[in-house]
């Protein structure tokens, strides 16, 4: 589990997590979720 | 107003609010309940009871018909049934997921948005050096997912710069943080990891021509989180949004050349790391989308919590 922010958005990327196209999901989440994490 | 009905059943989602009495087309998301209370319409709700769904995500099965140019409510309606062991209620984020016309994914890698721009010299696949009009804008990230090079390609129908949408795209480090080259006189060189893939769509000479537009894709929300992330309450609570237009989304508006789309709910992702006990679980019913006159057309929570639905 990667917290990553792009653009101002804050995402966690769930490695064991998969779209349709068996990418890793990119889940947003608050920027306090991402600033206590990292 | 009028409500717009689309169907025999309130809204487009089939079995939305359990009218066949089972879980057809969200098998696999937990069960149903009947428990009078905790369902709204048709004696019985979808019922997320997998203790263990912490985060995990549920894609219905139907694929949902769509015309972007149109104007639709999406409404979910939720309630907690069993907080979780350290008192946690029901949380994760409702939406949708976009699917082309050929019911393919639309991953926002596909899209044009970032670093479009054109061919200044004809490209043949193999190649692994591309010159391009202007690469400023193109991603310098040091992560794999935002350095993706995109080709729109002449000649097809649904991959093209005019439809914003293209599945000509390399991997995720397409090209190298450093592999871009600001030459001067209008032109830039992009330096690919692998030799440019061949993906048809050349010209006589098995070339992409000069002026073919090529882009920048970048990763970013997986899906379109519609309703946002909420702690669902222990009461009956309606999410709703109205969803209209393409764009570059991973909101309410359709992502571009959505023929369809599926619900998606992140199971409890709010509390993911809180694993020590049973996660909590919660109720699901009155699934509604569907097109409305407009914006300002939307159906009241009054209708949306009702047992009106058919």
């Amino acid at each position: 589990m990667e917290y990553i922010e792009i653009d101002g958005e804050y995402f966690v990327i769930h490695e064991d997590e998969t779209d349709p196209n068996g990418e890793p999901l990119f889940v947003p989440i608050t920027q306090e979720e991402y600033e206590a994490n990292t | 107003m009028s409500l717009i009905y689309n169907r025999r059943t309130t809204g487009l989602f089939e079995n939305g609010a359990m009218q066949k009495g089972d879980d057809t087309n969200f098998s696999g998301f937990g069960s149903t309940r009947t428990v009078s209370g905790d369902y709204l319409s048709n004696g019985r709700s979808l019922y997320m009871n997998n203790v263990n769904a912490r985060g995990s995500g549920f894609i219905g099965a139907q694929y949902i018909p769509v015309d972007t140019s149109k104007v639709y409510q999406l409404a979910y309606s939720v309630k907690t049934i069993t907080q979780s062991y350290n008192s946690r209620n029901g949380s994760g984020h409702l939406g949708y997921v976009c699917y082309d016309e050929n019911k393919s994914f639309i991953d926002l890698r596909s899209l044009r948005h970032y670093g479009f721009t054109t061919l200044t010299r004809a490209a043949s696949p193999g190649d692994t050096t591309i010159y391009v009009a202007d690469a400023s804008g193109w991603s310098t990230s040091t992560s794999s997912h935002q350095r993706i090079f995109q080709l729109f390609p002449t000649g097809h129908s649904l991959y093209s710069a005019a439809n914003y949408y293209t599945q000509f795209k390399t991997g995720n480090n397409g090209y190298p943080s450093n592999g871009l080259t600001d030459l001067g006189g209008g032109e830039w060189s992009i330096t690919l990891n692998s030799g440019l893939p061949d993906w048809g769509y050349t010209d006589a000479n098995g070339e992409y021509p000069i002026g073919t537009n090529v882009g920048n894709g970048r990763a970013g929300g997986t899906y379109n989180y519609a309703l946002g992330a909420p702690v669902y309450p222990q009461t009956w609570t309606t999410y709703s949004a109205t969803c209209t237009g393409t764009g570059r989304s991973s909101g309410a508006q359709f992502r571009y050349m959505t023929k369809f789309i599926r619900f998606m709910n992140l199971r409890n992702y709010n509390y993911r790391t809180e694993n020590a006990g049973n996660a909590a679980l919660y109720v699901i019913d009155n699934l509604f989308f569907g097109e409305i006159p407009s914006t300002s057309d939307t159906l009241p929570t009054s209708f949306l919590q009702s047992d009106r639905f058919r």
